[in-house]
């Protein structure tokens, strides 16, 4: 269908004798529509990366890094903001990493693909990567501090509240949802790296299948595993809609000492800085300093797992 | 004249290479018990209809060919073997494979347990990605074998069966993914024979080697099959004819024809099969 | 050596370890459907009180919705009632920023009490009263002010000295976002030295004054007192309110929900969601319309006319691009974007759905650029030889080949662009104003579901008819990338395929 329409172009343009230069002139201005696209792309993340970088290096000091905020979070550093990102992406990890391995492998090398079954869990996982984050801290508040939390302690110690309210737990255990279905895709994309005859080899030697799984394929797609897991950390780290009022604090100065504590994101404090403080003016640099340590810290973790995935990529296709 | 200029260049071949043992060289008689028999197998995939009806018996440590076009099945039924086919979706199987009066597509069968005695060479080497070592011990290893000094000796005695061992020995612990395609299928090889199977199953093993590697493949198999009971794919019809005693023509699904080499190469019983042969299809 | 071997025999070896782990498996994998389940199930559990009144098991389990709620089903016909809401509300927050929790619980179980002895009566007005004369002298000369003024009365009673708040300065606010009629300094969080809270129910505002006046910040987070506080009410109200539960909101939840004004915080609470519509969708497109057609002309440019050179530099870009964090995006826009923006363009209000639009087409980019992407490169090759041998340029085996090939997954990618565009929070947040008005200018505030979710949920007494509410906009963010993903999934794919492949 397509091609016919490309033939009858292409005869129209023989028949009015079209110059080679109207039609190079056309051409180049197509290719030069798209091009430019792709430049204003690349343009808009160099603006952003470049006026983040400019407003924060100046005021990115070792105090800045390890102290807590004071005067009402006015001046001092972000350090409870750090170490709270950090173990919340740890908390997270330890739930959104296996889980999401265990369920690539099922996808790739359980599940055929016809089954009502596979097909169900590849939409949920397609459908958990695009629910809105907002929607996670509903479900997190809901689920997690309203009825697993209430529950754990109306029947440990009926009558206060540890776990039915807003902890580092619950917050980690949204993320960890939420981070999943990026966990899965590229354990699931670099399985498939994993060739075939591989596969065969090691069952026409009379392994099991979770023998073939464990012996060829996660050695084969270790990298995969670890791009999943950078990325799903640097999602974590970036996302703040779901910890909104799962567990993050709008200012605790010291670390969380429990999981049933509340801590202090990154995110959320650039959030807190940017549109909650009472002098928003004044913290302006302070803003700056801390979009630039989440920025660094996020594209660190992108940049690793571009380049591990380009190199996975590279790999599956020599092979 | 095709025929004479095809038998011509078989022969020529033939006494390139001499038989290593005069009684089980070239185109033995078939004088050994069936080891591997099928009965009226049916094969589908989903809606397709891949093998009709395929009666066939393999003699014991005998080489035994599929000829046949492309895309006939001799690599499908080679696969139903050993079970292969299990790991491809919306493939079904009717009728029976007997191996030592069992039916392998009984229910109650362990296909590990099959595979173990059924041993497969694929037709793209396909060595891990791990040392050379490792390579062909994964078997051994995989059977629950864990005392390095036994798992030592079986490499070694695998690669040198594999005639392979001179060339690797000094580098063992390096990756098989830096020998040559004809190193690697050997090497392929030698992981297949490390659990010591009673068949092998080798699936067209030579077809994307040079000549000097493909040579040293066949002499291989000659060594082989006073211990092994041997099934090969092949769409080279001299390779059919240099190395086999029994040769199966496949056309479209269907077992046309098979008996013995000489017999299958000098007076072929079916058209289909005089006219496969003589080159004037497939 | 291999005929020593015994004949093969039937029977199954056991391998117990292997398949208690590949039952595991397959049980884990199942979690990603639990898990959608779950959400579907606790996001509409929350919000369903609206449709059917509320369920015993939540009130006592969260005393405080039981308070409120049973004022406010006293009054069903009219809303005003959730002036006691807001009363809970405000208390908790007032204790919320001081350290005398105690004393605050005290004061809200007596009001309570009070609440409660007068609702024995039939008069439904009664009920009432006690509430209006606690903040009467306010409440009749401004009413839209009483609200935000009340937690100041509160703390007036209270014994433990607490922060001044500058109540003027916060009701001046609340009326003008009620009202509708917008007064700059209420969304520039510039001309405003509030900050970008302008619609957000000045506690955030006071919390932040009361920390930074008297150095108490800590306690203003300590969730303990907002436990004590909830399990003090909880046996107070527990009894009393069990009669009055079911006759909810039941029947008027449409007058509730499809109202032209979103003032959820006030005497008479109106959640009308027409604003709130009109402005996601108003951003939504704004960043569609910017966005969709830079990532599909990219993702042409890669596909069909880029050097390997420039493919290769753009796509870790734009994954880049993918993995900044919206926070910082909403940053980027609020900060920067939005003063240049309005430099250029010299428009009235700072933060507004085009700033909040374009920031958030920097989301979307990502997503349409990489779906379609894969869409264009998945149309065959012998497609664009058999375009080229014909004679067709470049450009027009781009344009008039690959490109109509691809149409169905380029949908699919704008689809699940607006989806995101639909959800996207944090930029929302950041960089629209967040005022709910329906105007039809791109240069005027906004406020979105999502950001009205993320602004007001902080702020509201779980269980309450507000938090209802929000959890009901949740589920209609769930509902619809559900039905966008089910779309994409089911019927575009299918086009998609088979127009490649032919038909």
């Amino acid at each position: 269908m397509s091609v016919s329409a490309s033939l009858d172009v292409s005869k129209e343009n023989s028949l009015l004798g079209s110059t080679s230069l109207k039609r190079r002139l056309i051409g180049g201005m197509a290719g030069g529509i798209t091009g430019f696209a792709a430049m204003l792309i690349v343009l808009i993340v160099f603006t952003i990366v470049i006026s983040v970088v400019i407003g924060g290096y100046k005021n990115i000091t070792w105090e800045f890094l390890t102290e807590a905020p004071k005067e009402g979070m006015m001046e001092g550093g972000i350090f409870p903001a750090i170490f709270g990102t950090v173990i919340m992406t740890m908390l997270m990890s330890l739930m959104a990493v296996p889980l999401g391995t265990v369920t690539a492998i099922y996808l790739s090398e359980f599940a055929k693909p016809t089954s009502i079954f596979a097909r169900s869990i590849r939409f949920a996982v397609n459908t958990l990567a695009s629910i809105p984050s907002i929607v996670f801290g509903l479900f997190g508040l809901g689920f997690f501090v309203q009825f697993v939390g209430s529950s754990i302690d109306s029947v440990t110690n009926p009558g206060t509240l540890v776990w039915g309210q807003p902890n580092i737990l619950w917050a980690s255990m949204t993320m960890g949802l939420l981070t999943m279905p990026v966990v899965i895709v590229s354990v699931e994309e670099a399985i498939r790296t994993v060739p075939k005859e591989w596969r065969d080899a090691s069952l026409a030697l009379g392994a099991t299948r979770l023998q073939t799984i464990r012996k060829i394929v996660i050695p084969g797609s270790l990298s995969g595993i670890l791009t999943g897991m950078i990325l799903a950390i640097s999602r974590g780290a970036g996302e703040v809609a779901p910890i909104l009022f799962t567990g993050a604090a709008f200012f605790l100065p010291q670390i969380p000492h429990a999981l049933s504590s509340q801590f202090m994101h990154l995110g959320y404090h650039i959030y807190i800085l940017a549109t909650q403080s009472s002098n928003v003016e004044k913290t302006i640099p302070l803003q700056y300093a801390t979009t630039l340590v989440l920025l660094a810290l996020t594209f660190t973790l992108n940049l690793t797992a571009v380049i591990l995935r380009s190199r996975l990529r590279g790999k599956s296709q020599s092979a | 004249m095709l025929e004479e200029m095809q038998k011509d260049h078989s022969q020529q071949l033939r006494t390139e290479m001499p038989p290593l043992h005069p009684d089980e060289g070239f185109n033995a008689p078939v004088n050994t018990p069936v080891k591997v028999s099928s009965r009226g197998l049916n094969l589908y995939y989903g809606e397709k209809h891949a093998l009709t009806d395929v009666s066939l018996e393999i003699p014991t440590n005998r080489v035994t060919a599929f000829i046949g076009p492309s895309g006939c099945g001799k690599s499908t039924f080679l696969r139903t073997l050993n079970r292969m086919n299990d790991t491809i979706v919306g493939c079904k199987i009717t009728g029976e494979v007997i191996m030592d009066s069992v039916n392998i597509y009984d229910p109650r069968l362990d296909v590990v347990e099959l595979r173990k005695r059924v041993g497969m060479v694929f037709q793209k080497s396909n060595p891990f990605p791990k040392s050379i070592w490792e390579n062909v011990a994964y078997g051994p290893k995989i059977l629950g074998e864990n005392n390095k000094s036994t798992l030592n000796e079986l490499v070694e005695r695998s690669l040198k069966q594999a005639a392979l061992w001179e060339e690797v020995k000094d580098r063992l612990q390096h990756s098989a993914l830096g020998l040559s395609g004809g190193q690697q299928q050997r090497l392929c090889i030698a992981r297949a024979l490390a659990t010591s199977p009673e068949v092998l199953l080798m699936d067209e093993p030579a077809s994307a080697l040079d000549p000097i590697s493909t040579a040293k493949i066949e002499e291989l198999i000659f060594q082989l099959k006073s211990n092994y009971t041997i099934v090969i794919v092949t769409h080279n019809m001299q390779q059919a004819a240099r190395v086999s005693d029994i040769t199966a023509f496949f056309y479209l699904g269907e077992l046309i024809e098979v008996g013995n080499t000489r017999d299958m190469f000098t007076k072929p019983a079916k058209k289909q099969t005089e006219d496969y042969i003589t080159g004037r299809f497939g | 050596m291999s005929n020593q071997k015994p004949p093969l025999q039937l029977g199954k070896k056991s391998r117990i370890g292997e398949t208690i782990i590949e039952s595991l498996i397959r049980g884990l994998s199942f979690i990603s459907i639990i898990a959608i389940v779950l959400i579907f199930f606790f996001v509409f559990k929350e919000a369903s009180p609206i449709f059917f009144g509320k369920s015993e098991k939540v009130v006592t389990r969260d005393s405080t919705s039981a308070a409120t709620h049973n004022e406010s089903s006293k009054t069903a016909g009219t809303i005003d009632s959730s002036s006691a809401t807001m009363k809970t509300v405000e208390t908790i927050k007032a204790k919320n920023g001081i350290k005398g929790t105690e004393v605050t619980v005290k004061m809200d179980a007596a009001g309570n009490k009070k609440k409660f002895t007068t609702s024995g009566g039939t008069v439904e007005q009664e009920v009432y009263d006690p509430f209006a004369d606690d903040s009467a002298p306010k409440k009749d000369t401004t009413p839209p002010k009483a609200t935000p003024a009340k937690p100041k009365e509160i703390k007036k009673e209270e014994p433990k000295p607490i922060a001044k708040k500058e109540s003027s300065s916060t009701n001046q606010k609340y009326s003008t976002t009620n009202g509708g009629s917008v007064e700059q300094e209420v969304y520039d969080p510039f001309a405003d030295e509030k900050g970008g809270i302008a619609v957000i129910p000045g506690q955030k505002d006071s919390k932040v004054k009361s920390s930074s006046d008297t150095g108490s910040v800590g306690d203003s987070s300590d969730p303990t007192a907002i436990a004590q506080t909830k399990s003090q009410i909880d046996s107070s109200a527990l009894q009393e309110s069990k009669d009055s539960l079911d006759r909810a909101h039941a029947g008027d939840f449409s007058n509730l929900l499809f109202g032209d004004t979103w003032q959820p915080v006030s005497n008479v609470p109106k959640f009308g969601f027409l604003p709130l519509f009109i402005g996601t969708l108003k951003v939504t497109l704004i960043s569609i319309m910017f966005g969709a057609p830079l990532a599909i002309l990219a993702a042409l440019f890669t596909s069909t006319f880029a050097p390997k050179w420039a493919r290769e530099t753009l796509k870790p870009i734009i994954e880049l691009l993918a993995g900044l964090p919206s926070v910082v995006v909403g940053f980027f826009a609020l900060i920067v974007m939005a003063t240049i923006f309005q430099d250029l363009l010299g428009y009235q209000y700072r933060l507004n759905s085009f700033v909040g639009g374009i920031a958030m087409s920097f989301a979307v980019i990502p997503i349409i650029y990489t779906i379609s992407e894969d869409a264009l490169t998945a149309v065959p090759n012998s497609l664009r030889d058999a375009s080229t041998a014909l004679g067709a340029t470049k450009w027009q085996t781009a344009f008039k080949v690959v490109l109509p090939s691809a149409i169905p997954g380029v949908f699919a990618a704008v689809i699940l662009g607006f989806g995101r565009a639909f959800g996207e929070t944090m930029i929302a947040l950041m960089a629209t104003g967040n005022a709910a008005m329906s105007t039809a200018s791109p240069f005027d505030p906004i406020r979105t579901f999502a950001a009205t979710i993320g602004a007001e949920m902080a702020e509201v007494v779980f269980g309450d008819q507000h938090y209802n509410v929000l959890f009901l906009i949740g589920a209609m963010l769930f509902v619809f990338t559900f039905t966008s993903n089910a779309l994409v999934e089911f019927y575009v794919r299918k086009r998609l395929i088979r127009r490649i492949q032919g038909k």
